[in-house]
């Protein structure tokens, strides 16, 4: 028993040596830039999103390192004729139900364009990321000015506006320290800011940051199931149509009527715009479902009353127009139809139809 | 067994080797009952989670009756131990304590009662029945248990099983499913058991005490994935068993962390990119196939020799020293090799009571003998055949029983006709004869990663498209 007990303590205090060295090295921010990816694997199309990770073959992760180092712009070449653009959004850019050529950004990848007077070939990049919000738009631009952009374009919506909705998004939250750098970077002073961020001493142990571990050796297993099948998101056969009969409820976010411009997030735009400096910034209006059914003279879906979303519509052109920045408002250039799952995110077709559109935006912008 | 109920067990294990010896025997019965409870997992039919495992013992107690010639005193006293542990579990319901021991609620007082009534009228009937035709009664418990196999194993009845249950049960047969009849270790217990019904009705004596016996069936860290020990030998270590801990603790602490490791990391891990029935048709390169299939190989492989592992060494902190189950079975240069440390103990088993007794009658028949090769052909097809359907009566594993049955029959021909040449190989050109082992352990890891194919692919359509997008 005795002897029982001396391995007992001196494992335990090799155990305690183990966990105070990690939280001091804090490997998990490094190990994140270690991938598979680019080197044994393709890198993937768009950014790690998931829920159903055994059949989607992705996850959400919140490591932004790993995240990046698993895209196939990590070690994407740019070659003199090459104009590169970044795509940040939201889902429906990201490409939801929809193959990794099929997205925005995957049709309009390898087209020739002329671009101030000279054939350029467009090297288009899906930086989308599913969720809602402004702020990680922002997070993601920061980290995607690294790879010499020469267009970056800012898919945005309504729905991503709200301040309550700005560091609740996981992302964000999970990264609050580089996202409150990047917003003193960019001049952001927002009232919902937080000034500080603390983190508790179980979030820097092994045991606090476990499942991040995790979390980067399944990306990289993951990376094979991608590679092997080409499959980054779950496909089913079938799924719920977005709604067409509508209650009647006119309000958005609890508020009748239009939609305080202080509770938005405006000053994220300009964040942006402050960030990308000489980098061109194409913001597009993304298409909403527009619905026939019962109330949609009330409202246009389930995310949308009229009136709030035409007033938030209105700013939005509004500020662009005052800021001289390039805007593509394409809100209602598609038919019911062409919506899959969501009142947000198009089918297909609907991204051939926008990438056209979005080609004769950059030709006349560019001309 | 999920990490807590593996560390849950390694203290109890602990705890009980340091006890006096006394006491240590009737705990570890108590302590192996209230455990066969933990360890079985949910299950939708309602009270099923308690009654699957209440059958094990029932099963369990009744076989031993049929066979055992104990005649110790201490085999009442172990009943009730037994009988106390059930009613503990029991009134687990009475504390309202969800997910102690069972991971519902156990059954109504009522229920429970019917149901340890009729346990115990069969038990009398089973005292009654031992001494009268015992061959008979003997020969009825063997195909009792191996109908009650061939019923879990076969998925249109378990369907029916489950059907029928959830009738009784008072829920709708409507959503029975296969994965409703999830019967703890009941494969590993019904060998165990026919084991000691095969023997006693040869004719071999039988004199287990009845906590022995129940704590070997039933043995919780080999409960649900083998190994498949002897009862003689594993009675032998019970009855040594000592309260000095030291020796096996390292022991038992670095076979536990390298089933651990073996399971919950590699295994784990393996399971993410392997080949499984939902993603054979989706690689889009052969390359990426073999890979898949390659690491389903390796995945079967960790899972299961991490759990004998652990196993193994959760037995060594109560001084228990169970088989072996696999040995390096990769790297062994020829099928039949394969087979000798793939899952041995198994192996072991059938030899022990198909192919042996089966050889040996079709050796014996003088008036129309048999040509060698069909002997070995038929003994070798139906032991692997029943090794096939042992994990499910399916035409895939029928045919991955088939394929593997063909494969030793081969290699017995092949190195009938070679043996020659290989010794000399062996004797006087070694550099050749390693570079034939090499050759022979690849063409060997081939063989065996293709006959998963059938293994983890449960439609033969399925699986003979996988097979064209290997190449």
């Amino acid at each position: 028993m005795e002897k029982i007990f001396r391995i007992f303590w001196k494992s335990l205090l090799f155990l305690l040596i183990l966990l105070a060295l990690y939280s001091l090295i804090q490997p998990v921010q490094w190990l994140g830039k270690i991938s598979l990816y680019n080197r044994i694997y393709p890198g993937r199309e768009r950014l790690p999103f998931g829920e159903n990770p055994r059949i989607a073959y992705n996850f959400s992760l919140n490591n932004l390192d790993a995240m990046f180092a698993s895209h196939k712009l990590h070690r994407a070449e740019k070659q003199d004729d090459d104009f590169r653009i970044l795509f940040i959004g939201d889902s429906s850019l990201w490409g939801t139900l929809l193959k990794p050529e099929e997205t925005l950004a995957g049709r309009l990848d390898q087209q020739e364009m002329m671009i101030n007077g000279k054939k350029r070939k467009l090297q288009t990049f899906n930086l989308a990321y599913p969720t809602l919000a402004l702020s990680k738009d922002l997070l993601i631009l920061n980290r995607g000015l690294q790879y010499q952009p020469d267009l970056i374009v800012w898919s945005l919506t309504m729905e991503s506006f709200p301040y309550d909705k700005q560091l609740s998004t996981p992302l964000v939250n999970n990264n609050l320290p580089e996202f409150l750098y990047v917003a003193q970077k960019s001049n952001l002073s927002a009232p919902w800011l937080p000034s500080t961020t603390s983190q508790s001493f179980y979030s820097r142990t092994l045991l606090g940051q476990r499942h991040d571990l995790a979390d980067l050796i399944r990306l990289q297993l993951y990376g094979f199931m991608w590679a092997a099948t080409g499959i980054d998101q779950d496909y089913p056969s079938d799924y719920p149509k977005p709604k067409t009969d509508l209650d009647a409820d006119s309000t958005f976010h609890g508020v009748e009527g239009p939609y305080p411009d202080e509770k938005m997030a405006w000053d994220l735009l300009t964040a942006a715009h402050h960030l990308a400096g000489q980098i061109p910034i194409l913001i597009m209006n993304e298409p909403i479902l527009i619905s026939h059914g019962k109330n949609s003279e009330i409202r246009y879906n389930f995310y949308y009353p009229r009136q709030a979303y035409d007033v938030w519509r209105e700013s939005l052109l509004e500020t662009c127009r005052s800021n001289h920045w390039p805007v593509l408002d394409v809100w209602n250039v598609l038919p019911t139809s062409d919506f899959t799952n969501s009142a947000i995110h198009y089918d297909a077709n609907g991204a051939e139809k926008l990438a056209k559109l979005l080609s004769d935006a950059m030709e006349s912008i560019f001309n | 067994m999920l990490l807590s109920d593996i560390l849950i067990l390694a203290i109890g294990l602990i705890l009980l080797r340091v006890l006096p010896r006394k006491m240590q025997r009737k705990l570890f019965l108590f302590f192996t009952v209230l455990f066969i409870f933990k360890l079985q997992p949910a299950v939708p039919i309602r009270n099923f989670d308690f009654w699957f495992p209440f059958l094990s013992l029932s099963v369990t107690i009744l076989c031993w009756q049929l066979c055992s010639r104990s005649k110790q005193k201490g085999d009442f006293t172990d009943l009730l131990v037994i009988l106390g542990a059930i009613a503990s579990v029991e009134l687990t319901r009475l504390l309202d304590i969800s997910n102690f021991l069972t991971k519902t609620r156990p059954p109504q007082i009522q229920l429970f009662l019917i149901g340890l009534l009729i346990f115990l009228l069969l038990l009398c009937l089973a005292r009654f029945l031992r001494f009268r035709n015992q061959k008979i009664i003997l020969t009825s418990g063997i195909v009792f248990l191996i109908f009650l196999l061939i019923l879990l194993k076969t998925p249109s009845l378990t369907l029916d099983i489950s059907r029928f249950l959830r009738m009784i049960s008072g829920q709708s047969a409507e959503n029975a499913a296969i994965s409703d009849v999830r019967w703890l270790g009941i494969s590993y217990l019904v060998f165990r058991l026919l084991a000691v019904l095969i023997d006693t009705r040869n004719g071999r004596k039988f004199s287990m005490p009845l906590g022995d016996f129940l704590i070997y069936v039933c043995f919780p860290p080999a409960l649900s994935a083998g190994p498949i020990d002897r009862y003689d030998r594993f009675s032998k270590d019970l009855n040594a068993v000592s309260g000095e801990l030291s020796g096996d603790f390292m022991a038992a602490f670095e076979r536990i962390s390298v089933g651990l490791f073996k399971k919950f990391i590699l295994a784990d891990s393996l399971s993410i990119v392997a080949l499984s029935s939902q993603n054979s048709h989706l690689w889009i390169h052969p390359f990426w196939a073999w890979c898949a299939l390659f690491f389903y190989g390796l995945q079967i492989y960790f899972d299961f020799s991490g759990y004998s592992d652990i196993a193994i060494g959760l037995g060594r902190l109560i001084g228990i020293h169970l088989p072996e189950n696999f040995q390096h079975p990769y790297l062994k240069p020829d099928i039949s090799k394969f087979w000798n440390n793939w899952h041995m103990t198994l192996t072991q088993w059938i030899r022990s009571y198909v192919f042996n007794p089966m050889t040996r009658k079709m050796r014996s028949n003088k008036a129309h003998p048999l040509p060698p090769w069909l002997i070995i052909l038929v003994t070798q097809m139906t032991t692997m055949l029943i090794i096939g359907l042992w994990h499910g009566v399916t035409v895939n594993f029928l045919i991955w029983g088939a394929w593997h049955g063909f494969g030793l029959f081969f290699h017995q021909q092949y190195y009938q006709i070679t043996k020659n040449l290989i010794t000399e190989l062996q004797e006087h050109k070694r550099l050749l004869y390693h570079a034939y082992t090499i050759l022979s352990t690849t063409v060997t890891i081939f063989f065996v990663m293709a006959g998963w194919i059938w293994f983890v692919i449960p439609s033969t359509g399925d699986a003979l498209q996988f097979f064209s997008r290997l190449f």
